[in-house]
């Protein structure tokens, strides 16, 4: 029998830690991997411009994603060759 | 759902070979998340069969035997009902207020096995939209549409073909 308690409490734990900047790191992170998933092949490049409100800390997020989805790009294109 | 084991049905496009195990829905609309959806009644399978699974012109109707251990029964169990959509509100709050973004289904149910760590939560029954063209009354929907999302095979204990029809 699941123990909801013990769900409960897990969950809150999970969103009493949130901050601004680690919920909106995970989010980003999900929506660049839907849309990286529904695009084609080639790479990314980050363009921000100067009045991005991204703060550092999801600045270097974005670089990270833009990384790892050239990686894959490149695996998958190799996995096609 | 107080029986420990019960049946449910899934519904898929009807190929060359017979499945051994049902198919996995990775939709981003997916009501529950990626994992393996089940009709609770038969002619909900049958509908959804004939309606969404036409790629072939044929579909077919798996029953399954579901182990009833770490399912959330968000439909008959009022406890569990209550439990879970007051989660699904908290953690949506929480997005909204701290992104001023709101999450879309995949978001949250991702939050709650990722963040939430509910690793043990094996499957969710929940009631879907409750449109139904089987039922005998005009506009009242007295019979709820129900679905099961697995989220692995654990507790399918039996799988099996039963029927298959024209789109």
């Amino acid at each position: 029998m699941l123990n909801l308690k013990e769900l409960e409490k897990r969950l809150d734990d999970a969103l009493a830690k949130e901050t601004k900047e680690s919920l909106t790191s995970w989010l980003m992170s999900k929506r660049f991997k839907n849309f990286i998933t529904g695009s084609g092949e080639g790479e990314f490049d980050i363009l921000l411009s100067k009045s991005s409100t991204l703060s550092d800390s999801n600045r270097a997020v974005v670089k990270d994603l833009c990384q790892s989805a050239k990686i894959d790009n490149n695996n998958r294109l190799a996995e096609a060759a | 759902m107080p029986d420990t084991e019960f049946h449910s049905y899934h519904s898929q496009e009807k190929w060359q070979d017979r499945l051994l195990q049902p198919i996995e829905c990775t939709s981003d609309n997916a009501w529950l998340g990626k994992g393996y959806y089940f009709w609770y009644y038969y002619e909900d399978a049958i509908r959804w069969g004939r309606n969404s699974k036409c790629k072939t012109g044929r579909y077919e109707i798996y029953k399954a035997l579901i182990k009833n251990e770490n399912i959330l029964d968000t439909v008959f169990n009022e406890e569990e009902y209550n439990f879970w959509f007051k989660q699904i509100e908290k953690v949506a709050k929480t997005i909204i207020k701290k992104t001023n973004s709101r999450p879309t289904i995949k978001e949250i149910n991702e939050y709650f096995k990722e963040r939430g760590t509910w690793l043990e939560l094996k499957g969710i029954l929940f009631q879907d939209i409750p449109m139904n063209e089987t039922i005998l009354v005009v506009g009242l929907y007295y019979k709820k549409r129900i679905q099961l999302v697995l989220f692995d095979f654990d507790n399918i204990i039996k799988f099996e073909f039963i029927d298959e029809g024209a789109c």
